[in-house]
């Protein structure tokens, strides 16, 4: 079931007054259940097409529609009710709430959702025991390693068990061991829950990991297909 | 507790050094607000106070004209008809009669105009604070006939101590000139110049002598119970004297009777406005950087916030219970310790004898001013504060609820 339509997706910035072309001419379809991988080297335009697609960020021309609702025509304000309620987002470091504990960070997305208390705490409690953290939710971010936190942060993304998740190079701040550790939770909790990922990513190992993978340079799609497992 | 106020609690912690030095600064500012607050209030009452006290009254019943004039043909010819309507005045606490007029004095060679006061001694010491400012000698009394009290800024100018004789001379109401001979009973100071300078102060029957006024008087001096009520008394007072057609008589109350006393109650009224926003100033610069560093130091935070769905007014809300959360801590300290400040200023006093000069200017007859706190001027301090730290952080608190969340995350 298609969940997302990237159709004919341009983006130009301007830098210091020249016109950089992040995307040009890029379309997508996301299914529910898809593990894919975008990749490409730095300045492809991977953080340009998550942004768009996660409502984070406008295409110069192009559609966005998500469930068949067109995102480029939303408000700021329905679009942050749109990513409260249907995206789960990964950033590359992490970006935990310091001053809340593993535990709150997990519950805050459902605090915004309105999910009542003893929900809140029995679906937060139950992930982080999912993704290893069991005896970790009073702990605050800076007494938690970066493998440690990035659990937390998928722990907080999926959660709510959103439409699908956004990981804008998860692994990029993580050694090998914890990168691929993070990688067999995502798949995990891709083939249990059904959640859908999309991550950008340079590291082969990630690649390697995606059902399906999306290859851009200089913004735009240059290979698709599904991932090499030989 | 709410997430939000749970989240602002914990960033108020997150640079303990910084909010505590924030607090601080403001708690200082408020213990400055009660405090001035309490110090003007205190020093207007007591100036007040004093100059009431120590001869004016706070209500005068003249003829009409009098006041102006000191004409001594502008008398009170029925002085027993008034005093049946003031002593039913409504928070009455004393009242004096007074026979007044200019007249000259002399010791030998050496002579000067002065104020000629004849007054009922038991009434005038209730009425006012002059047996207390005796420095030489005794107070009048009731058989103190022939016997006068000066002022020391007089006995010092004709060179006269307690047991001396003077000479007073004036012009008497039967177009004669009173004259008499009279014994320095005593030397009083009040600190008040036109007093302590120029005023003779004598037994009513004398003064019925020297001024051929038998059964007249000058002047009836009121004080009540507090200033606040000297409104409704004096309204009685005319209202009164209307229906008994002593409508010849004027009733002024002090703010008539001294109106540079009025200005300077007004004048340090307008100079604790003008202290009040500089420290309101100060503390909102002193707070607003503090608060504005800490806000651009989170904005990557705040734009996480927004990228998983909060709310602009969520931000903003976040950030105004910050800084109010912050504001509660120094009120909570600053109102404790001002409170504290102004109790012991109200207690012992501030002795300013260090401008002692000035407040005999002012007629004070001691250098110490006592605090007083009113309920008005400590909720008013407290209201000022909390507003102002919600105001300081209303601008930080916009530029984070606008900002769009992925220029936030790029945000260094």
């Amino acid at each position: 079931m298609e969940i997302i339509n990237a159709v004919n997706l341009v983006k130009i910035y301007e830098d210091k007054g020249v016109p950089v072309m992040a995307l040009s001419d890029v379309s997508l379809t996301i299914n529910k259940g898809d593990f894919i991988s975008i990749a490409g080297p730095s300045g492809s335009g991977k953080t340009t097409l998550l942004n768009i697609i996660g409502g984070l960020d406008a295409p110069t021309k192009g559609r966005v529609y998500l469930e068949g609702e067109d995102l480029t025509r939303m408000s700021p304000s329905q679009l942050a009710r749109l990513r409260l309620n249907k995206y789960g987002f990964i950033f590359q470091s992490y970006n935990l709430i310091p001053v809340l504990t593993a535990l709150e960070n997990v519950e805050y997305v459902m605090h915004l959702q309105g999910v009542p208390s003893q929900e809140r705490h029995r679906r937060a409690t139950e992930i982080l025991d999912e993704v290893g953290l069991r005896g970790m939710y009073n702990r605050r971010p800076d007494h938690l390693s970066g493998g440690e936190q990035q659990r937390v942060a998928v722990a907080r993304a999926v959660v709510a068990i959103p439409m699908l998740v956004l990981a804008d190079e998860p692994t990029a701040n993580l050694d090998s061991a914890t990168g691929e550790r993070l990688m067999d939770l995502m798949a995990r909790l891709n083939q249990k829950r059904g959640i859908t990922f999309l991550f950008s990513t340079h590291d082969p190992m990630v690649m390697d990991r995606a059902r399906r993978l999306i290859r851009l340079k200089d913004g735009r799609i240059v290979g698709e297909g599904n991932a090499d497992r030989g | 507790m709410g997430v939000f106020l749970r989240l602002a609690w914990r960033n108020l912690w997150r640079h303990r050094r910084r909010t505590i030095i924030s607090a601080s600064a403001i708690a200082f500012g408020l213990i400055c607000i009660i405090f001035f607050h309490a110090f003007i209030t205190g020093f207007n009452e007591s100036y007040i106070e004093n100059a009431v006290r120590v001869y004016m009254g706070h209500i005068q019943i003249h003829h009409q004209g009098f006041q102006e004039s000191m004409n001594i043909d502008d008398y009170i010819a029925d002085p027993q008809a008034v005093l049946r309507i003031v002593s039913q005045t409504p928070h009455l606490q004393a009242y004096t009669t007074r026979i007044k007029g200019y007249g000259l004095t002399a010791i030998g060679d050496n002579s000067s105009g002065v104020l000629i006061l004849g007054v009922v001694p038991e009434e005038e010491a209730q009425a006012t604070f002059i047996e207390e400012c005796m420095v030489e000698g005794k107070y009048l009394s009731a058989d103190s006939i022939g016997t006068i009290i000066i002022g020391k800024g007089l006995a010092d100018n004709l060179q006269v101590k307690v047991g001396d004789s003077l000479i007073i001379i004036t012009n008497a109401l039967d177009r004669t000139t009173g004259r008499g001979r009279y014994t320095v009973r005593g030397i009083f100071r009040t600190n008040y110049s036109e007093l302590d300078g120029g005023a003779v102060f004598m037994n009513i029957a004398d003064a019925q002598g020297l001024f051929a006024y038998d059964d007249k008087v000058s002047e009836i001096a009121l004080l009540v119970d507090d200033s606040q009520n000297v409104p409704q008394a004096k309204r009685f007072l005319i209202e009164q004297l209307g229906q008994e057609r002593l409508t010849q008589l004027e009733v002024l109350d002090w703010t008539e009777i001294a109106p540079q006393m009025q200005q300077m109650v007004e004048f340090m009224e307008i100079f604790l406005e003008i202290l009040l926003v500089i420290i309101i100033l100060a503390t909102f610069f002193g707070i607003f950087n503090t608060m504005l560093m800490s806000i651009l130091g989170r904005m990557r935070e705040f734009g996480i916030m927004k990228a998983m769905g909060t709310r602009p007014s969520q931000i903003f809300r976040l950030i105004i219970y910050e800084s109010s959360l912050l504001g509660l801590i120094a009120l909570a300290v600053g109102a404790g310790l001002g409170y504290l400040v102004t109790v012991l200023a109200n207690i012992n006093g501030l002795d300013l004898a260090f401008f002692a000069e000035g407040f005999e200017a002012f007629g004070a007859i001691t250098t110490i001013v006592y605090a007083k706190l009113t309920l008005n001027g400590f909720i008013f301090a407290l209201v000022v504060v909390i507003t102002t730290t919600v105001l300081v952080a209303i601008y930080p608190a916009i530029k984070a609820a606008r900002i769009k969340p992925l220029e936030a995350i790029r945000y260094i």
